[in-house]
């Protein structure tokens, strides 16, 4: 009985290692259709609980910031009202200005919407799950939006799931400019869930509140996807890059519906 | 039956831990609910063998919910599962609470440090307050679950074999 159970173990530890053998050169894609497609959906029954109670607790915890929150979100909308009114006179302007010297229209975007139901099991790297896949016409790379900001690439696509690539992980890198400035840099998530920006020559100008967008260059995320806002600029005059703090006005902790962005 | 019991205490915990728990966040981190269950069932279960499944069945399943380093967490519970079996054998007692909550305590710090240790080799700086605040975070979350999990896995899992005694040393 000894041997047999000592047998057992060993062929647990074999299969194991079969698996991950196999997983790492690719070999169980039907395996992983198959569970996706039975787990999927127990996920997304989880993930909605999760972000119930989620929901339930945080609103106790806010009750005494709601009337601060209140008036401060108030003043927000109506200067962002402001600033619509301005944005649509220039842009009324630009559209007479291009018929004038004879501009093509440039394509729309066109989006997929899709829910997040599996988030990455540890609290150091960034990566989630979404329900649709490569029979949504879904492929590497495509963008993914939340919130209308960039939050990542489409990774590991199978037919119904994919993994979304976030920009708060330490590995995510992409290309980027100022809208405000025109000046390009590179920006990469960060240990601990933030987003910095690098690479910016000393003599281009970067400045807090800045908005950042996807230049195009180098990858295959659309051009013009807003990013974030420059926070903080870590300036060194004897260094050769300047560098900044990232942040985006989306949570991407709480993330539940998401947009990939399919043509551009 | 019993075996579809211990299958389905290694789907709930990966889909607690990866769905709920992931869009939970509690104080903005993730407990390990499967690290918490693979540890209880390692020190309750009286053949290794059925734990060692769990462990290669449930880490695959969180291989697969990762983006990244597919294999790490697979290997890793088998690690851990087989280190517990050891000290069982030569004698440690996981009938005590203190033994219980030193390895969730202990399994939590090594996860992640498997985890960091793929991005350290990327990475020349990583923060240390900052991922040391995480990693208490998550062992006090982690031992909350221990707690709290362990009389009903317990109930769940035990007598598994009834026809096998349960000794305290195992194969």
């Amino acid at each position: 009985m000894r041997n047999r159970l000592s047998n057992r173990v060993l062929i647990v530890l074999v299969v194991g290692f079969v698996l991950v053998l196999a997983g790492l050169v690719g070999l169980l894609r039907p395996v992983e259709r198959v569970i996706g497609v039975v787990t999927t959906p127990v996920a997304r029954v989880f993930r909605i609980s999760g972000t119930g109670t989620g929901s339930f607790f945080s609103f106790f915890s806010q009750i005494k910031n709601l009337n601060q929150e209140n008036i401060s979100l108030s003043n927000e909308v109506n200067q962002l009202k402001l600033q619509l009114a301005a944005d649509a006179q220039m842009r009324a302007e630009d559209e007479i200005l291009k018929q004038q010297l004879g501009f093509t229209q440039a394509s729309t975007q066109v989006t997929i919407p899709a829910q997040v139901i599996a988030f990455q099991p540890d609290n150091f790297r960034a990566f989630i799950t979404i329900n649709r896949g490569k029979r949504d016409g879904l492929t590497d790379g495509m963008a993914v939006l939340s919130g209308g900001y960039f939050i990542g690439t489409l990774t590991e696509v199978s037919d119904d799931s994919a993994k979304v690539f976030l920009t708060i992980d330490p590995d995510f890198r992409v290309a980027v400019m100022d809208q405000n400035t025109q000046a390009t840099g590179l920006v990469h998530g960060e240990i601990g869930q933030g987003m910095s920006l690098e690479e910016v020559p000393q003599d281009q100008t970067i400045k807090p509140g800045d908005t950042l967008v996807t230049s195009g260059l180098g990858g295959d995320e659309p051009k013009g996807l807003v990013i974030g806002q420059i926070e903080t600029i870590n300036h060194q005059d004897n260094a050769i890059f300047q560098t900044a703090q990232v942040v985006a006005n989306v949570n991407l902790d709480q993330l539940d519906l998401v947009f990939v962005v399919t043509h551009s | 039956m019993n075996g579809i019991k211990l299958i389905l205490i290694t789907l709930v915990a990966v889909w607690l831990e990866v769905s709920f728990f992931g869009a939970l966040r509690p104080f903005g981190i993730i407990p390990n609910v499967f690290l918490v269950i693979i540890l209880e069932a390692a020190a309750i279960l009286p053949r290794s063998s059925d734990a060692l499944a769990m462990a290669v069945g449930g880490g695959f399943l969180l291989d697969l919910s990762s983006g990244v380093d597919f294999g790490l967490r697979t290997g890793f519970f088998t690690f851990l599962t087989l280190l517990v079996t050891l000290m069982r054998r030569t004698g440690a007692d996981f009938s005590r609470i203190s033994m219980r909550l030193t390895a969730v305590m202990s399994g939590t710090i090594l996860y992640n440090l498997a985890v960091l240790s793929t991005l350290a080799l990327s990475h020349s700086t990583i923060p240390v307050g900052l991922v040391a605040e995480k990693i208490i975070i998550e062992i006090v979350e982690n031992i909350i679950l221990a707690v709290v999990l362990h009389y009903p896995i317990r109930k769940l899992i035990e007598n598994q074999h009834p026809n096998i005694p349960v000794i305290p040393r195992v194969e």
